[in-house]
């Protein structure tokens, strides 16, 4: 190596130069482009009727839920039940006129603020948030730290419940983010995730194991009205 | 001892460990199958890797003009922009915002760039307590290896060793299932989550026009080590970044099918800066390190440069006929397989660790493989010629390219020694000594079965074609493998 182990006494603005210094003298020497694709249509075209299908399909394949009620009473119905079955008792919510509407006498603690969040969170059974988008193609959920109320609410408790309008299904992820960006552009959250499926691991013999790290149940409740 | 002999030592244990290898040959085989059917049925693979390939190529050849606008972007949102031109600087960087912050205990999901600068080890001399988060690596940590493969670090375990390490190390019964082993894995690290005064990840991408940095995972380990310390430092290599968050819809799948065959991982998550206003968690200060440790030096070579457009998924490892008879401890380097043979020559001294670009077939199967169309193994033949250039490596094959030369030139010499080879290894074998430690090739012959030499030569042949006896030609008479003289794989 050619770094002396003494570098580390550089001031960070030299350091800085150096290395972009190091860059700029080794792109003098170009390459040739590469040649672009004669056709670049990576993904194969979803046709619009099809995407609740696709979505539905592909977030089976990925083990999580899909739930979908067409009036109130049935998304109450909804969670009532699986309130129930699944024994949810430490419900925790963002704050959400959907959320509000969809719970019904389902009892969820709604978050209000900061002294909520992180730890307090450990106990939670069960975390509901809506989110930003839902991706068609890959079954993918699109959430901010500003539509999933900060960032653990959505990764910290076992189980994980979306609840989404049918009107926010996109196609691609390349429509995601035109969306995001469409939206956020002007000033970003500061963390963005594609969920797609419960947390897993195939780390041991490639045998896959769900709730890794994160929860272990993914459901959507998709409200189509 | 040197890494080339110690990389012989290993990679002879390893090709003839048949438990290793059936470990091996049946993760592989799994993922084989499933990358097979996902490229099938989800993406028009070909010009997806030749439009990534084009992205790759956009952003490494005007490196200094997006890593600025990286660094321009991420810091206008109040992340804390840092350089380091090698591990030392890096560690010195995070050490002193451990002692600013009095950080006792750091959590860190998967990240081949803090293995690279050996992080752990620094960490745990400065009394600073590391802890793995993702399953495979939790579990080489506890058995106090390093990784084995930069995507599934644990690829060669059984869960019979994940129980045995558990049960050792966490004193859990033994007779665990693999859901088992992850549940345990999840309530001891979950405590460490919540304890963490800082969080350390990687990252897989920086993107250059949001200042986002950007991590892939399936546990959701680096997103809680990114949302629950108050304090979080991403490590990044250079040549990470991409020009356009939009190019993220390409690439995320892209890394997925090639990684692991899924279509895309559980979580992508885009991180743009500490806690923003009026979000109730995240931590409160954001650091990304960006790291060159070399990476300028295979910039500087235009030959090799595409090198640095890989994405780290791991194909060409899996792929490779090497990798997979000796597996990814036997390189002793961070990256392992084509990879890494390519790379390591670059960020740690093109002498040393030009042994492992003689540690192939050529066969070409990691370039069909990349996902950013790599030529891997042109690359691995042009570190063979680079380092040939400096004459030979050892006396020893000095010498025996000396003798070459001479019985090359000397057609009774050739002809003459041809003759004894032949008939040398005709009386072997009839003595059943082939392979033994009698056999001049023993260290070669005893754990392969060897090729045998046609009882006559081309010579030979060549001068009795015309004759009516040899018609039917011997060529005709052999089997396959037997004709073209291949060993016979047993």
């Amino acid at each position: 190596m050619s770094h002396p182990e003494t570098s580390h006494r550089l001031p960070s603005a030299a350091t800085r130069a150096a290395i972009l210094l190091r860059i700029r003298t080794a792109l003098q020497y170009t390459t040739a482009k590469p040649q672009e694709p004669a056709d670049p249509a990576v993904f194969p075209a979803i046709p619009p009727n099809d995407l609740l299908q696709r979505f539905a399909t592909e977030l089976a394949a990925l083990k999580g839920e899909l739930l979908q009620a067409s009036t109130w009473a049935e998304a109450q119905a909804h969670l009532g039940r699986m309130a129930e079955e699944s024994q949810f008792v430490r419900i925790v919510a963002t704050p959400h006129p959907d959320i509000r509407q969809a719970c019904g006498s389902v009892v969820a603690r709604t978050l209000t603020g900061d002294h909520d969040c992180g730890p307090n969170l450990a106990q939670a059974d069960l975390g509901i948030t809506p989110c930003d988008c839902l991706v068609a193609r890959t079954g993918s959920i699109v959430l901010t730290s500003r539509s999933g109320f900060g960032r653990s609410l959505s990764v910290l408790p076992p189980a994980h419940l979306v609840v989404a309008r049918r009107s926010q299904l996109v196609a691609d992820l390349s429509d995601a983010f035109r969306l995001l960006r469409s939206w956020h552009g002007a000033m970003w959250p500061s963390m963005m995730t594609i969920i797609s499926g419960p947390s897993r691991t195939a780390d041991i013999e490639k045998i896959l194991v769900l709730g890794a790290n994160g929860p272990r149940k993914l459901m959507v409740l998709l409200l189509n009205f | 001892m040197s890494a080339s002999t110690e990389f012989d030592d290993k990679a002879e244990l390893k090709a003839h460990d048949l438990r290793h290898r059936a470990v091996l040959q049946q993760n592989i085989g799994t993922y084989t199958a499933k990358v097979a059917e996902t490229k099938a049925r989800f993406l028009n693979w070909e010009p997806g890797r030749q439009s990534a390939r084009g992205r790759k190529w956009e952003a490494i050849n005007h490196l200094d003009r997006y890593l600025e606008d990286f660094e321009r972007n991420a810091s206008e949102r109040g992340t804390v922009v840092h350089w380091a031109v090698d591990g030392a600087q890096a560690r010195a960087l995070i050490l002193d915002l451990c002692r600013k912050h009095q950080v006792r205990r750091v959590v860190k999901s998967k990240s081949m760039i803090t293995e690279e600068i050996h992080l752990n080890d620094f960490l745990e001399t400065h009394g600073i307590l590391p802890v793995e988060t993702d399953l495979g690596e939790y579990i080489v940590q506890l058995r106090c290896e390093h990784p084995y493969h930069i995507v599934t670090p644990a690829m060669h375990l059984t869960r019979d060793d994940v129980d045995q390490t558990f049960h050792e190390k966490l004193g859990t019964p033994r007779g665990s299932v693999p859901a088992e082993l992850a549940g345990i894995a999840r309530r001891v690290l979950r405590q460490k989550y919540l304890e963490a005064d800082m969080g350390i990840t990687g990252a897989n991408f920086l993107v250059a026009d949001t200042g986002m940095v950007v991590i892939t995972e399936n546990e959701g380990n680096a997103r809680l080590c990114s949302s629950l310390p108050p304090l979080h430092v991403a490590i990044v290599g250079i040549e990470k970044v991409i020009p356009r968050l939009d190019d993220l819809a390409l690439f995320l799948p892209i890394l997925a099918v090639a990684g692991t065959g899924q279509q895309i991982t559980c979580y992508n998550t885009m991180i743009g800066g500490p806690r923003g206003q009026g979000e109730p968690d995240g931590p409160v200060e954001f650091h990304v390190i960006l790291l060159d440790n070399g990476r300028t030096e295979l910039l500087a070579d235009t030959e090799q440069r595409e090198a640095l457009h890989c994405i780290r998924c791991g194909a060409c490892l899996n792929a490779c006929p090497v990798f997979r008879n000796i597996g990814g401890h036997a390189y002793g380097t961070t990256y392992q397989g084509p990879i890494g043979s390519v790379i390591t020559p670059h960020l740690r001294g093109l002498q040393e660790w030009q042994h492992l670009s003689s540690a192939s077939s050529l066969c070409g199967a990691c370039s069909d493989v990349c996902p950013v169309g790599i030529g891997l193994h042109h690359h691995l033949l042009r570190n063979r010629r680079n380092a040939a250039r400096g004459g030979a490596r050892t006396w020893r094959e000095a010498v025996i390219f000396r003798l070459w030369a001479v019985v090359m030139q000397n057609e009774d010499l050739y002809r003459f020694l041809g003759h004894v080879l032949r008939t040398g290894q005709r009386l072997l074998r009839g003595a059943g000594l082939e392979g033994s430690f009698l056999d001049p090739a023993w260290r070669w012959s005893r754990g392969r079965s060897p090729p045998h030499m046609p009882a006559q030569t081309f010579r030979e042949w060549w001068e009795n074609r015309g004759k009516p006896e040899n018609a039917a030609s011997i060529l005709r008479a052999k089997p396959e493998a037997e004709r073209h003289n291949m060993p016979q794989q047993s």
